[in-house]
């Protein structure tokens, strides 16, 4: 799933990184997205085994141009949900360690069907 | 109001609603007891979250103020039929309760804070919790105990 999702967001032609991995010394890029799961449950219980499993990621795009940040979040959610993803709302501040650089988040889930024996 | 805001909207449940009002029960005073109740468990794990062990690097960089910050004794602000409760960090004290949920490109969130605010089984409870105290206020108010 995450594969799924670093691949929509690469698109943007923006670097993608886990949240957090960033080096402390390392310069933040222009504008940038990060990701982070927050959680996997299985769901769709019958005959006591699962039959789906919930992902839910934290999407969140920063940048030091304060339009970019409303602009590309909007049309990472579009192009999240073409590719089967849900997202709710149109995101919310999130901080940053540079003063030079805005970010918004967005909460994003997907649910994945289960073959038979996954 | 704090990082996550919990909602009790009570048009939607008119028949308890009707039978709270016919039994003479406040329901807004009901319905807010009942999220205060609600709200008791995420903000104690909230407390728990802040405290050094739980936090990166083991709280080498903390200075306590965020602790300070833990909305302790949330209210409810009705709007009509909505109550509406912010559990977290009260956002106008210094601190970066905010930050350690979401993380940051150089800081990974901290691990306590984000089960708690970043998970649904947090909503999925406190709304379980809020239910049950109605419901059994509506059971005592119809027996007249």
């Amino acid at each position: 799933m995450e594969d799924l999702l670093i691949s929509v967001l690469e698109t943007f032609g923006y670097p993608v990184m886990l949240q957090g991995s960033l080096l402390p010394d390392e310069p933040y890029p222009d504008s940038f997205f990060t990701f982070w799961n927050n959680s996997s449950e299985d769901s769709s219980f019958y005959d006591n085994t699962e039959h789906s499993r919930i992902y839910r990621y934290t999407v969140c795009f920063y940048s030091n141009s304060p339009g970019l940040v409303y602009q590309k979040l909007r049309e990472a959610k579009k192009a999240l949900k073409n590719a089967g993803f849900t997202a709710n709302g149109d995101g919310y501040s999130v901080p940053t360690d540079e003063s030079s650089h805005d970010g918004r988040g967005m909460d994003i889930f997907c649910i994945r069907h289960l073959r038979k024996g996954e | 109001m704090g990082r996550r805001i919990f909602y009790a909207e009570i048009s939607g449940f008119d028949d308890y609603i009707r039978k709270l009002n016919s039994a003479d029960a406040d329901t807004k005073a009901v319905v807010t007891g009942a999220m205060k109740t609600a709200a008791e468990s995420p903000t104690k794990g909230t407390v728990e979250g802040v405290k050094k062990p739980n936090l990166p690097a083991k709280g080498k960089y903390s200075t306590g103020d965020t602790e300070k910050t833990v909305i302790e004794n949330p209210d409810v602000l009705w709007q009509g039929n909505t109550g509406a409760m912010g559990i977290g960090f009260d956002r106008t004290k210094n601190g970066v309760g905010t930050l350690l949920i979401t993380g940051t490109p150089r800081m990974k969130p901290a691990k306590k804070l984000e089960q708690i605010y970043s998970r649904k089984k947090t909503v999925n409870e406190f709304n379980r919790t809020v239910g049950k105290i109605v419901s059994e206020e509506l059971a005592k108010k119809l027996n007249g105990s």
